[in-house]
């Protein structure tokens, strides 16, 4: 086996940051030298987006809905010949037609909930995950996500620490989920690579949580919190000037 | 909103692999599971995950060389 089927062998954990410093700097060193090698791992870093985009994608799926307001005119039509009674049902199909349009378009985007349900089950409810939480492995993970230790640890405010982190998959994209501590209370941040213009929302509420989204053009991220609106806007402001 | 071109041909290539394959490269790819991860999740050897990662991946590769690589 030449040096080229062990690299191809061991890309799996080289992608996923598993390797330890050591074989990872000797698998770095061969994608200096091998322009094959390097074409695959980049090749396989392109893919893993294109897979987290499209399966990411929301594609709501309208058409049993048409279905049966088509259906519903039709038979209104057929029964009533356009009566009084067949306008005000169609009316009222228009009316609910409307309404569900509204619910859904000013729904909170699908990343607040997955944000808001991973906050609640994997800190709230503290299902079992494998999270990192000594500084070596958080520093590694910081960096997979495009951020020093530092930054990381530096975006909560004074008497809060970063007590653990993981990577998710929010709203299709994959982000680094960290958990601040400050004694008593737990808060959540998911933060993620973005180039796009410095915003910040309202907080929205998702179930018990509430979900502030910030965007510092380097990084977009989300910070789930049981606080009141005005707590979750102040740790959302307090990422944000960090990063 | 309609899925773009390239997020339909991912999802075909996708289901052309199969299960064994489809299942390590979503979790590794998109949950952002590691391999030792991986092998704890779906109760296989880590070697075994590796060996239908990497050909997983190559697949991929080949099916989608015309739309993203």
């Amino acid at each position: 086996m030449n040096r080229c089927d062990g690299i191809r062998m061991q890309a799996p954990l080289y992608l996923s940051g598993e390797m330890d410093a050591e074989a990872r700097d000797a698998f770095a060193a061969h994608l200096d030298i091998c322009p094959g090698c390097a074409a695959m791992i980049a090749e396989d870093r392109k893919l893993d987006s294109a897979l987290q985009s499209a399966l990411g994608e929301f594609v709501p799926d309208t058409g049993g809905l048409e279905q049966a307001v088509r259906h519903t005119i039709s038979l209104d039509r057929r029964r009533l010949h356009w009566t009084w009674a067949g306008l005000i049902a169609a009316a009222a199909t228009l009316l609910i037609v409307t309404a569900i349009a509204w619910e859904y378009w000013n729904r909170p985007p699908r990343r607040y909930a997955d944000a808001a349900v991973d906050h609640r089950k994997e800190v709230v409810e503290g299902q079992p995950r494998r999270w990192r939480s000594n500084p070596p492995e958080l520093a590694r993970l910081a960096e997979q996500n495009g951020l020093q230790l530092t930054q990381a640890t530096g975006i909560a405010p004074a008497g809060y620490r970063l007590e653990r982190a993981k990577t998710c998959t929010i709203g299709g994209q994959r982000m680094l989920h960290l958990v601040f501590y400050n004694g008593a209370r737990r808060y959540s941040v998911f933060v993620a690579p973005h180039l796009a213009r410095r915003e910040m929302s309202q907080p929205v509420r998702q179930g018990a949580e509430r979900v502030t989204e910030f965007d510092t053009g380097h990084f977009r991220g989300l910070v789930v919190s049981d606080g009141s609106a005005v707590e979750c806007a102040e740790l959302a402001r307090a990422a944000a000037s960090q990063l | 909103m309609s899925p773009s071109r390239e997020s339909v041909e991912v999802r075909q290539a996708l289901e052309r692999l199969g299960s064994d394959q489809r299942n390590v490269l979503l979790l590794a790819a998109v949950e952002g599971y590691t391999c030792r991860e991986i092998s704890e999740i779906l109760g296989v050897a880590m070697g075994t995950v590796m060996s239908r990662l990497s050909p997983a991946r190559e697949a991929m590769r080949e099916l989608l060389s015309e739309v993203m690589l």
